[in-house]
């Protein structure tokens, strides 16, 4: 059994050790990511802590040779993060941009990366700050692999066109 | 091989894909290809510093005061928890599957959480929280105090609630004797129905006793401490809290104390107790004493070493100010009800001094 499978096997059958550990391990670049996704602490939280807690509640659907445990609950927590756009009040333009609010000192980057689609913004999140390799990203956004290459491309030149935009905006 | 045929082979590129001859000649000699490839890296470099410096932010604990609204009180102002303690009370929560509705109380209490306070006539107040519905009656809180020429029992549940006023069912009464069992004692008094409103005091008269002046204050989540609804995550100096502890013998948990809370303040020598029935009771000292060993304090947990057991002892907000605890386990000791685990906290020298009541 690889290791992945051992370590949810633990879970499954409740080893809070594993758990602990898999949770110490995952849940800061989870709540980073989702940070990233709404643009709030509070809710980042919010839905990490819902992730983890549904996982050691209910442990099912992770199938290990699929792809990684952690790309597993990062795949959850994206759907949860679409979930929560959607129950919002608000027009998906306008959380937006309160959630860009959210902090006085929104950065550069984060304000870029804010005006990408959902699944662009995760896309370059997952690759550049945890570096999730093609067939991880095509697990957590349920892409086929092939496509996963191409979309990158266009997120990155998409971004790409966003920020210079902004760098030229905020030197002026 | 042209620079368009060129720009999703830079991409690929960052992700670690290989360079073949061909494309390291292309941007030997493309300035536009060299620059764009540099731009792309530029950019996951931006992202990775926002993913790092968003972790170290986080990982500072930091606390921000209540901020109140009239009659609510919203959670987005609250005392935010760190994430570092937030994992301790997750890997609690995550042994006690029991304890959910702890990180669940926010979002399935769409009508909020009522605390109310009751001030009694001699000058003591008693405060319960309680899930508001409007719909249904919620189960009742009920109480009993020691007040001056004996104790008082009360009662109070949610019955209704209309925009801003809601209704609750009220019944007190008074002994001259200790009340053991508050629900009994009060099982033959009548609920009156009394309503309370933002920013209002109610008052409802006790035949025999007096007044009890009732206020209400709406949450948005449930407070952990019902009777210190605003509690900050900081502990004062000379203060032990034990807030829905959960004491842990290597993996096995040994006291499940969801609910529980006992908090004793301005003592020099503040200190607790948990008894567990069969295995006597666990002292915590902020100082040290006699026969005891020293446990290591992290934020909200205590872990410690005793007759060849690992501990830990899980809170849901860090205990005390002390970076470390002395702990020692008396397995001898009797409680007047041995098949009940219990929690106090009171000073040092209260609790050696009693060496068989919990």
């Amino acid at each position: 059994m690889t290791d992945e499978g051992e370590r949810w096997e633990r879970i499954k059958k409740r080893d809070v050790g594993a758990f602990a550990l898999f949770y110490k391990e995952t849940a800061p670049a989870l709540c980073s990511y989702l940070h990233q996704l709404t643009g709030q602490t509070h809710s980042a939280e919010d839905i990490a802590q819902q992730v983890f807690t549904d996982l050691w509640e209910g442990p099912n659907g992770f199938q290990p040779e699929r792809g990684s445990l952690r790309a597993y609950v990062f795949g959850i927590a994206r759907k949860r993060a679409l979930d929560w756009w959607r129950r919002r009040p608000q027009t998906g333009a306008e959380a937006k941009e309160s959630a860009a609010r959210d902090e006085d000192r929104t950065p550069l980057i984060q304000d870029a990366l804010l005006r990408l689609s959902e699944e662009h913004q995760t896309l370059l999140w997952l690759r550049e700050a945890e570096g999730y390799s093609y067939a991880e990203l095509a697990y957590v956004l349920d892409l086929p692999l092939g496509t996963v290459k191409s979309r990158l491309f266009t997120a990155r030149e998409e971004l790409r066109k966003i920020w210079t935009e902004e760098s030229g905006r905020s030197t002026r | 091989m042209n620079c368009d045929q060129m720009r999703p082979i830079l991409s690929s590129i960052c992700d670690g894909q290989p360079l073949s001859e061909e494309v390291s000649e292309h941007l030997g000699t493309c300035a536009e290809c060299d620059a764009l490839l540099k731009k792309y890296q530029a950019m996951g470099s931006a992202i990775r510093n926002r993913a790092s410096s968003y972790q170290w932010r986080n990982l500072q604990p930091h606390l921000r005061v209540t901020r109140s609204s009239g009659w609510w009180t919203t959670w987005k102002g609250a005392v935010q928890i760190p994430r570092i303690v937030f994992a301790s009370m997750l890997v609690a929560i995550a042994i006690l599957s029991g304890s959910l509705l702890l990180v669940r109380a926010k979002t399935a209490m769409p009508e909020g959480v009522m605390v109310l306070t009751q001030d009694l006539p001699d000058g003591h107040t008693t405060k319960c929280a309680m899930p508001v519905d409007a719909k249904a009656p919620t189960e009742a809180c009920v109480v009993a105090i020691s007040v001056k020429g004996g104790s008082i029992a009360s009662s109070t549940r949610v019955l209704s609630k209309e925009g801003e006023r809601v209704e609750l069912g009220f019944k007190a009464k008074q002994s001259t004797n200790r009340i053991s069992n508050a629900g009994e004692f009060l099982a033959d008094v009548r609920e009156q129905s009394v309503w309370v409103a933002p920013g209002k005091r109610t008052r409802v008269s006790i035949e025999g006793y007096g007044t009890i002046s009732l206020r209400g204050e709406l949450f948005d989540w449930m407070p952990l401490i019902p009777f210190r609804a605003n509690e900050p995550l900081k502990p004062s100096v000379n203060e032990f809290r034990l807030v829905y502890p959960t004491l842990v013998q290597g993996n096995q948990v040994i006291y499940d104390g969801t609910g529980a809370t006992s908090i004793v303040t301005d003592v020099a020598d503040a200190a607790a107790s948990i008894y567990v029935p069969d295995q006597g009771r666990f002292i915590v000292s902020t100082i040290p004493f006699e026969g005891s060993v020293v446990g290591e304090v992290l934020v909200s947990e205590i872990a410690f070493r005793l007759d060849g057991h690992d501990y830990v002892l899980y809170n849901a907000m860090p205990p005390t100010l002390a970076p470390r605890v002395w702990v020692r386990h008396d397995l001898d000791y009797q409680s007047s009800e041995p098949t009940k685990a219990s929690i106090v906290s009171k000073s040092l020298a209260e609790l050696l001094s009693t060496k068989s009541n919990h």
